[in-house]
Order: structure tokens, then C-alpha cells, then sequence
């Protein structure tokens, strides 16, 4: 076991190694930059030039990567190129948090619905409440974030003003953001769970259950359901991973001071330090949340080894 | 005396291409203490009859019977409730792939203590020791260990022990095999079959076999149900059915049985054609397309049973006083 994770953290570690390389040649590989003459118009090209020279960026891109490797043993992602007075460990230390609060409660807000959604209409199997939860399911996967935060807001926020729009300052504030977040989650994970429910049901320990006189909830609730939620925890890292770092449409409307519209504007910006933090940052959650998700996985079905 | 005794058993399912009428009016009985043996080939209805008496079928079946009784009650009239009260505790049963039959995400013991604190109420101690006791009876070596184990721990022989010792387990008066060898090696098979076998007579519980095999069964049933097409076509006792079948299929069913001890070079005679299709069953008898002794009364009105004596039915046309003779012999020197 604790072979097996530090196997696997060894692999992530190569992982993000790669993934800072092409990500560094990738982001100079763009045309422009964030003191070319041509997008900064009103300031003169000189002052542009020592700008760039006083950040490093007059010397040949290799010298830059090694500098930026020599910067990354002492933990320093640099200084922000746009916020010029903030080094990026700590954007990411007061945005990340914020992000992560809210993403933590869709997750937990999908998984609390999605699960007995997915549950309800597989017992339910081509009845009413089956159609009425795979109608939703597929208008949450469907409909794109932005247009489902466009309609919440507009319908809570300005139509019945039941809930503030923007901010993060009451538990009120909390209501739309997760909402959206959770919107799609909820409809995959129902999906899924009604998915493995039916296939779990048809199963023959399912049979076998049902012959030793086990009665149908637990049928349901303990050879059933153990069974169908499989695939979810498999979902579970890169739903965590990618609600924790928050969304850039989310934050955006609804003025969350998160971390994930960062990351967008910083790529818009040409804020190398802050690309490649944000990059990093995210990659090494990614890699962590995967694992914990196997891990889980492992701990749930005994067939899963965790010895490779 | 007769512990299970159904009569008129109908078994359909609604599909979306029709309704499959998989069993068709069926009647017999399990005495106290008997080990009965239903034979028939894939899709005959044998595993569906005993699944609709437990009332295990997935919801899109329809099962109708003018009545099943079990030890005096009756069945049919149940509701979900009672049923599961006599599931596990009463009626125990095994399957046919030992390897899919257990929850994989669940331990041994977890599944073994299930029916004993379920039916018997008891607790969690006294639960695994029963647990215990029932693997060795099962012939389990280090039950202490394999208790805690999970099933892809086990070999399908073992795993199918334990199926066997979950269905004894609150020793109930009938146990229902369902092709409980079919999935296995032939040497597992045989163990399984005599440990099926010493139970029984340690339990003097009744036992029902279904199986494709009469090898199987040769040695170890008093009484065969032959069934093909959705009604049973013979039934009696093991010789009878050996030695003085009556049923054209029948005899194609022993034709079709490999002798390993015999020096002739016997063909194996396989009996031509293929099952009835259940959507759209035969007006007559089942067996009616495929029979060499088939009459045109045959193709439109099932047989009535004609009683040889000694409980040996044979619903067959031939049967009737004014019907060719016909015997088995006539069948091999085809």
C-alpha cells in the first residue's frame, strides 16, 4: 500500500515535471507577450524593453526555463507580471481557498443529490420518476455552465431577488455558485449511479441476496449500492480536482474572488508567473485527487489491487 | 407425503417482441425427504418453474398457477413479505455460476450470517460461529481464515460450497440446485455432487435438481421430471426413466448420454431440429416437429398424461390404445 502510493507520487512528480516543460515552451511558443510593443501601445518601446529585460525575458527562452527550475526548488512561482506587487504563492494562497470552499460544497451537494437521483430512478425503471430524473440528467450534461448561471441569476437574483448576485459574504451568497457548479455533476453522477444500479441489479449475487430472504431495501442499500457506486468514486478525483480549482465562468458572474478566473485572465494577460503557478498548482492537485480517488476505489473493492 | 405440490403453473414474460411462454401449465410435487431431479435442455423451463415458485423472477414475469403449495401453505397467495420470511429459512437455494453468485464487495462471513441473523435473529457472535460450523460441514479447510476472506479469494468448487452452506444454513426443509455442477470441473463437479448428496441424507431435506445432465442425476434422484418446450413430457422414477421411458424425447435424451464404459463404438445420437420458439409455441406437443414418431394429432393437440403405474406419466399421443407401437430400440437403428 504505501509502496504503491509512493509509486504513484513518483509518477506524478514526472508527470508534473512534464507537464511544467511543455507548458513553459508552450506559453513563449504564443506570439506576442506581456510587454510587446504591438499590444502596449501607449507606452514607449524603450520603457517596454527594460520592463522586459528587468523580468528576464530578453534572454534566450532556455536560460528563462533553468531560471524558472532554479526558482521552483525554493518554492518561489514568481512575481506576478500584471499585479506587479503580489508574488503568485501568495494569489494562489488567498484566492485558492475561496475557490475550494465553494467547490468543496458542490461536491458534496452533487454526490448528496446525484446519488439517490440516479438511485430513485433506477428502482423506478421506466416509470414516471425515472423519465422526470433522465430528463434532468440530460438537460444538466447538455446545458453549458455559463447559460445555466445566466438563468439562476437572472431569475433569484434580478426577477424574484431572493439571493444576492455577487460576493461570497453571507451563507446566502453561497446558493448560486454551488448551484451552478453542481448543476452538470448532478446530472452525470445520477446518470451513472442509475447506470451501474441497473447493471448491479441484474447481477446474480443480486438473485442470491433476494433467495437468502434479504429484504428489498437492503437489497438495494447493501448489495446493490456498494456495487453501483464504483464508477462514481472513479469520477470522484477529477470532480474534485476540477471543482476545487474552481470555474472561471462561476467566479466570473457571480464575482466570486476565487482562484479559477485566474488562471483565464492570466493566460490573456501573458502573466507568465501566474500561468505557470496556476498550472502547476492545478496539475499537482489533479494528480493527488486522482490518486486518493484510487485508493478509495481500492478501499471499497477488494479485487482492486493497489500492488502495480 | 408432499411438501411442495404445484398445479397449473404458468410462467410468461412480457418482452418487447411479445410475451415468451417459457412454462405452460405444469403440475408435480417434492415429497418430505425426496431428492427429485428436473431435466430438460436450455430453455425447456426447468430453472424458470422453481424460480417462480420462490418468486424470484424479475418483475416483467407473470407468474400464474392454480396453486403452490409449500408444508401447507399456500404460495401463490403470499405476499413479498412472507415469501422472503421463508427464502434463506425454509427454501434455500444454489446457482448455477458459483462465480457471479456471491457479492464480490462482501466478505464470506458478511454474506454467510446474512440468513442466519435475518431467519434465526442471531447475533453477531453466534452468527460466525454457525458461519463456522456450516464451512466445515461444507468441507472448507482453515474456515477460521476463510471466513474473513473475499469471494475472487476462492476457487469456483469452494465458492459453490459456500453457495451450498448459505442455502443449509438455517437447515430448511427444501433446497433448489439449479445446474449447481454445470459451471464447474468435472472433478469438482462430482465432489459437489456428493457432498449435495450427504447432506441430504444427514438433513433428510428434499432436494430439487435441475439439470441438462441425466448422468447427473442417474445416481442420486428417486424421481425425473423431464420437461421440454414448457411442459414436462415424462416423469417417474429413476428407472422408469432409464429403463422403461415411454416419451420419444426422453429417449432422444438418453441417445444423446456419452458411455465412457461401453466397448461397442455407439453413435451418440443427438436429436435433430431445434427447441420450440417460446414466443410462438406449438398448438400440439412441443416435441411434435422434432419427433420421428410424430402424428398429425400431434401437432395440434398436447397429450393428456397417461399413468404407467407407480407415478410414471408420460404425455405422449402414442400412449393411446389405437397409436403405433413404438419402441426406444426403433430409435437407434436410424
Amino acid at each position: 500500500m504505501l509502496q504503491y502510493i509512493l509509486k504513484r507520487l513518483l509518477a506524478g512528480v514526472l508527470t508534473i515535471v512534464v507537464l511544467i516543460t511543455v507548458a513553459f515552451f508552450m506559453m513563449h511558443a504564443m506570439p506576442g507577450g506581456p510587454f510587446s510593443p504591438d499590444e502596449q501601445k501607449n507606452v514607449p518601446p524603450e520603457i517596454l524593453e527594460r520592463l522586459a529585460a528587468s523580468y528576464g525575458l530578453d534572454k534566450p527562452v532556455f536560460q528563462q526555463y533553468i531560471e524558472y527550475w532554479k526558482g521552483l526548488f525554493r518554492g518561489d512561482l514568481g512575481i506576478s507580471f500584471k499585479k506587479t506587487d503580489t508574488t503568485v504563492n501568495s494569489i494562489i494562497a488567498t484566492h485558492f481557498p475561496v475557490s475550494a470552499r465553494v467547490g468543496a460544497i458542490a461536491v458534496v451537494i452533487s454526490l448528496l443529490i446525484g446519488i439517490p437521483l440516479g438511485l430513485v430512478s433506477a428502482i423506478h425503471r421506466g416509470k414516471a420518476a425515472d423519465f422526470a430524473t433522465m430528463a434532468f440528467a440530460t438537460i444538466g450534461i447538455s446545458v453549458p455552465v455559463f447559460v445555466i448561471s445566466v438563468i439562476l441569476l437572472w431569475l433569484f437574483a434580478q426577477k424574484l431577488q431572493w439571493l444576492p448576485s455577487f460576493g461570497l459574504t453571507s451563507w446566502q451568497h453561497y446558493i448560486l455558485p454551488v448551484a451552478c457548479l453542481s448543476f452538470n455533476p448532478i446530472a452525470y453522477i445520477a446518470r451513472q449511479t442509475r447506470s451501474s444500479m441497473l447493471e448491479a441489479l441484474e447481477q446474480d449475487y443480486i438473485r442470491t441476496a433476494r433467495a437468502k430472504g434479504v429484504s428489498e431495501l437492503m437489497v438495494v442499500a447493501k448489495h446493490a449500492l456498494k456495487n453501483a457506486l464504483t464508477p462514481v468514486i472513479t469520477y470522484l478525483g477529477p470532480l474534485v480536482a476540477g471543482l476545487l480549482t474552481g470555474s472561471f465562468v462561476v467566479e466570473r458572474f457571480f464575482s466570486v474572488p476565487g482562484i479559477g478566473r485566474y488562471f483565464v485572465q492570466s493566460v490573456s494577460d501573458r502573466d507568465y508567473t501566474m500561468i505557470m503557478g496556476i498550472v502547476i498548482f492545478f496539475g499537482i492537485f489533479v494528480v493527488i485527487c486522482n490518486l486518493i480517488s484510487d485508493i478509495l476505489l481500492a478501499l471499497v473493492d477488494p479485487r482492486v489491487k493497489l500492488s502495480k | 407425503m408432499a411438501l411442495l405440490e404445484v398445479s397449473g403453473l404458468r410462467t410468461t414474460f412480457h418482452i418487447g417482441v411479445g410475451t415468451v411462454q417459457a412454462v405452460r401449465g405444469i403440475s408435480f410435487h417434492v415429497d418430505k425427504g425426496e431428492f427429485i431431479g428436473i431435466v430438460g435442455e436450455s430453455g425447456s423451463g426447468k430453472s424458470v418453474t422453481m424460480l417462480s415458485v420462490m418468486g424470484l423472477l424479475p418483475q416483467y414475469a407473470e407468474v400464474k398457477a392454480d396453486s403452490i403449495r409449500f408444508d401447507g401453505r399456500e404460495l401463490s397467495q403470499m405476499s413479498p413479505r412472507e415469501l422472503r420470511s421463508l427464502h434463506g429459512k425454509e427454501i434455500g437455494m444454489i446457482f448455477q455460476d458459483p462465480m457471479t453468485s456471491l457479492n464480490p464487495l462482501f466478505t464470506v462471513e458478511n454474506q454467510m450470517v446474512e440468513p442466519l441473523r435475518i431467519h434465526l435473529g442471531m447475533s453477531r457472535e453466534r452468527a460466525r460461529l454457525r458461519a463456522l460450523e456450516l464451512l466445515h460441514q461444507v468441507e472448507i479447510p482453515n474456515p477460521e481464515q476463510r471466513l474473513r476472506q473475499y469471494p475472487h479469494e476462492f476457487s469456483g468448487g469452494m465458492r459453490q460450497r459456500v453457495m451450498i452452506a448459505i442455502a443449509i444454513a438455517c437447515s430448511p426443509k427444501m433446497v433448489i440446485a439449479d445446474e449447481p455442477t454445470t459451471a464447474l470441473d468435472v472433478t469438482i463437479q462430482a465432489q459437489i455432487l456428493e457432498l449435495l448428496e450427504n447432506l441430504k441424507r444427514e438433513m433428510n431435506t428434499s432436494v430439487v435438481m435441475i439439470t441438462h445432465d441425466l448422468g447427473v442425476i442417474a445416481s442420486m434422484c428417486s424421481r425425473i421430471l423431464v420437461m421440454y418446450g414448457g411442459v414436462i413430457c415424462e416423469e417417474g422414477s429413476v428407472r422408469d426413466i432409464f429403463y422403461r421411458a415411454r416419451h420419444p424425447y426422453t429417449w432422444g435424451l438418453l441417445n444423446s448420454i456419452p458411455r465412457i464404459h461401453h466397448d461397442s463404438h455407439e453413435k451418440l445420437v443427438p436429436i435433430r431440429g431445434t427447441p420450440p420458439d417460446m414466443l410462438k409455441p406449438p398448438e400440439g406437443c412441443p416435441f411434435a416437429p422434432r419427433c420421428q414418431y410424430c402424428m398429425p394429432v400431434c401437432r395440434r393437440y398436447m397429450a393428456p398424461p397417461t399413468d404407467l403405474g407407480d407415478g410414471h406419466l408420460v404425455h405422449c399421443h402414442l400412449m393411446h390404445p389405437k397409436a403405433p407401437k413404438v419402441e426406444r430400440g426403433g430409435l437407434q437403428h436410424d
